[in-house]
């Protein structure tokens, strides 16, 4: 229970150091809310007017407190650009990120740890070179550019999904999940590809170790020992890698949601720091880095369960 | 004849030219031996543990002559027939105490892993029963908590019991110890020898004792094998070894033997 207690504490602190980090970006960086809400032509006194009405001539620290006292009570502000509360606004997107993250993740375990396996299992065979070559390959292509060629693929020429035809999930769930699945799969790949490889090299590893050799000594089979024995250990380094994957893949989602015309929180994230819309920005950020620091923590359960000599004080 | 081993030979050819690390060894054991083997880094003792105890398998190596354990050779076997000895017939306890256990298990998982293997017949409470035995029986003291516990709980003198506790849980005939006491300090050593003296006595479990620490293969060992560059130079009784070693080089590991622990062995 203590380490949940640091663990609450710590992760309130890093929230509200990120959102601070951009109150502070915003007010560094050139450009005027006022001025992009009025447009260039505007009067000046329209502009100051409208900044007195926004609160911008307020000290920065008494803007960052006024804001986290709304944050605390569910309220992240109105959004300059439409004029309409920023909960709303991407209450209804964070589902989609969330489960396009989601899928991507599960695509990305699916693909890597079977056949992280099976390489391993199989190492300098023909199967393994041939993986290691299609695994060299998708590390290198950027998941926008893997998302143009599912388009052309499994979009253009083999018809199996409509390209930009995505379907709302109160619409429709099922339609909503199978479109996604190829955004999903766009940004699953490259990060597939590369724990393939990190599990191949762990398993490389451990089956150097002491303690594989006195599993076979008590008359293991080759497969007991990799599957009881080998495979556990070697899955340590993997989650780690997982943990940060999946924070990874939601900055993943923001570019890929371009590419497939999804209308999730990272179509609003681009528009919103184009048109200086503070309070979504600052909302949206605030949502990923809570996010990441949900996912870590979960990492580090996974790795307590998995690892006896982790302990969580 | 429990334990015999015929002109085995082992050759690696990783290399460009092959390399010869056993040659022409031979050995008999019976129920209830304790044979040291002996011979500085290199020597090949290692080696033949290994083969021995079923544990040599890569593919750029050859292995000539037969090891016959209870009249089944291990050299040319089915695997099948190999793992059925291994862990039930030979046990097996290595150097590393430290590295040598799993560490994501606990102690009586991994003590208990043989009898899963050898006796499935057994329930989950008398494999409970028997690792808890065979815990006390290598002298460990609270065995409930030490058949919890993980091994980065344990000390290296505590691991390496547990290690003995494991390769003995099924009773084999043989046990196999690779140098078991080279990472352990002096006391702990003298604790690791007087327990392998007290299974050997109580359970008749012939022992192949691998070590170059001459002093304490003269404490424990009722014969010893002494190996250099891969070929036996001397096979005596351990007395006749010591008081007579008719090889240059025995005569030099035992000069090798620290004075005040010469002194103290001469005089016993």
């Amino acid at each position: 229970m203590k380490y949940f207690g640091k663990k609450l504490i710590a992760m309130a602190v890093t929230i509200l150091v990120v959102s601070f980090l951009v109150f502070l970006a915003f007010a560094v960086i050139p450009g005027d809310p006022a001025i992009s809400m009025l447009g260039t032509e505007a009067t000046p006194e329209r502009v100051a007017a409208l900044r007195e009405e926004m609160g911008l001539n307020q000290p920065l620290l008494v803007r960052y407190f006024s804001w986290v006292a709304g944050v605390l009570h569910g309220d992240f502000g109105t959004s300059y650009s439409y004029q309409m509360s920023v909960t709303e606004m991407i209450g209804d997107k964070i589902p989609v990120t969330l489960m396009l993250t989601l899928l991507s993740f599960l695509i990305m375990l699916v693909i890597s740890i079977p056949l992280g396996i099976f390489t391993a299992r199989h190492e300098g065979g023909k199967a393994d070179r041939f993986i290691y070559i299609v695994n060299q390959i998708i590390m290198a292509i950027p998941p926008f550019f893997s998302g143009i060629l599912i388009t052309l693929l499994f979009g253009i020429i083999l018809r199996w999904f409509t390209p930009g035809g995505y379907v709302s999930y109160d619409v429709n769930f099922g339609q909503f999940v199978a479109y996604l699945f190829f955004p999903a799969l766009a940004i699953a790949l490259p990060k597939a590809a590369m724990a393939v490889k990190l599990l191949r090299t762990s398993v490389a590893s451990q089956v150097k170790m002491d303690y594989t050799r006195t599993a076979y000594s008590r008359g293991n089979t080759t497969k007991d020992v990799f599957y009881r024995h080998i495979l556990k250990n070697a899955l340590i380094p993997v989650i780690t890698f997982l943990g940060m994957t999946l924070a990874d893949m939601v900055a993943g989602s923001i570019i890929i949601e371009q590419v497939f015309n999804v209308p999730g929180l990272g179509r609003i994230l681009l528009t919103s720091i184009q048109n200086r819309d503070y309070p979504v920005v600052q909302a949206i950020i605030v949502c990923i880095a809570f996010l990441v620091i949900f996912v870590n923590f979960l990492v580090d359960i996974a790795y307590r369960a998995i690892d006896p000599r982790i302990t969580l004080d | 004849m429990m334990l015999e081993v015929n002109h085995l030979s082992i050759e690696f050819h990783d290399h460009q030219l092959p390399e010869t690390v056993v040659n022409d060894f031979s050995l008999k054991m019976n129920e209830g031996d304790i044979v040291g083997l002996v011979g500085e880094s290199g020597s090949g003792k290692s080696m033949t543990a290994l083969a021995i105890a079923g544990l040599l398998s890569r593919r750029d190596m050859e292995k000539k002559g037969e090891i016959l354990m209870d009249g089944v050779n291990l050299l040319t076997c089915p695997r099948e027939a190999l793992r059925k000895l291994q862990g039930d017939k030979i046990g097996v306890i290595f150097q590393e105490p430290m590295t040598s256990l799993n560490p994501v298990y606990r102690i009586g998982w991994q003590v208990e892993e043989s009898l899963r293997i050898h006796r499935p017949q057994m329930s989950k409470e008398e494999r409970k029963q028997r690792a808890l035995e065979v815990l006390a029986a290598v002298e460990l003291s609270d065995v409930e908590r030490v058949y919890r516990a993980y091994p980065h709980q344990l000390s290296g003198g505590m691991r390496q019991r547990v290690m003995i506790a494991a390769a003995m849980v099924c009773r084999p005939k043989l046990l196999i110890a690779d140098e078991p006491t080279t990472a352990l300090d002096v006391t702990i050593q003298a604790q690791i020898v007087k327990l392998l003296q007290k299974i050997n006595r109580e359970e008749k479990t012939a022992i192949l004792f691998i070590s170059h620490d001459l002093s304490l293969v003269r404490k424990l060992c009722h014969r010893v094998v002494v190996m250099q560059k891969g070929d036996i130079v001397e096979d005596a009784d351990i007395e006749a070894v010591f008081n007579h070693p008719r090889e240059e080089y025995t005569k030099k590991l035992i000069a090798a033997i620290p004075k005040c622990e010469k002194k103290k062995t001469a005089g016993t």
